[in-house]
């Protein structure tokens, strides 16, 4: 059965789900964004 | 023929975000590059210094050391500063306590490596929808839990779309409509 109360709000999620999923793709403007705002402050060393 | 209509909500939620993107980032972005863009015959040094402008301390952290700095008071009742780290450097955000700091809406970036935050979180989305979105009348989750998360993601660092025509939200990047937003 269509319900459209569940087609608007999966819409929704889905569209948070997949831009999370994108974003992983564009972490170089995330890096901008920071980098213009707030000042460094060193390196992350993963060991 | 729920199956069919959960791969076609699917498919029409992947072209239309990817249709929104297309629309207004690229175009936006170009603009604001113009500018700064230096001819052939120009010396490098401004280019260099375009894409580098402020050098990387040497300073490195660990993880372990990255998380004392969350924005709360360390054992001798100092407010310690909040960093975050973003594709491997780590930014003083302690302009935005008020945001990143323990009671702030982002703190869930904070004292962390932000670039992995988000797969994390959508790991807890597969565990709090393991059927599907388009099937949620069938998992644990009700209509007012939907509601609840799609809030709690729409507290996400967000800014304005510059096009006035589209109204758009910009979700860390990624550009959605801005339905709830207005």
């Amino acid at each position: 059965m269509f319900d459209a109360r569940e087609f608007v709000l999966s819409f929704f999620f889905l569209s948070f789900f997949l831009s999370f999923f994108i974003q992983m793709t564009r972490l170089d403007e995330w890096a901008k964004y920071y980098e213009k705002k707030y000042p460094k402050v060193g390196r992350l060393v993963v060991e | 023929m729920d199956l069919i209509s959960s791969l076609g909500l699917v498919s029409l939620t992947i072209f239309l975000i990817f249709m929104l993107n297309w629309i207004s980032g690229p175009s936006s972005r170009r603009k604001a590059e113009k500018p700064n863009e230096s001819g052939p015959g120009e010396s490098t040094d401004s280019g260099a210094a375009a894409a580098n402008p402020t050098p990387t301390p040497d300073r490195i952290f660990t993880l372990e050391e990255l998380a004392r700095y969350d924005g709360t008071h360390d054992d001798g009742a100092v407010e310690m500063p909040c960093y975050l780290s973003v594709k491997g450097v780590v930014y003083d955000v302690s302009i935005g306590r008020e945001h990143y700091g323990p009671n702030g809406g982002y703190s869930v970036f904070a004292a962390k490596d932000a670039s992995v935050v988000s797969l994390l979180l959508l790991l807890l989305l597969l565990l709090f929808f393991p059927n599907g979105s388009s099937s949620f009348a069938a998992s644990t989750v009700d209509f007012k839990m939907m509601v609840q998360l799609n809030f709690f993601f729409l507290s996400f660092p967000c800014r304005r779309s510059e096009s006035p025509r589209l109204i758009l939200l910009t979700v860390t990047g990624i550009t959605v409509p801005s339905i709830l937003a207005r």
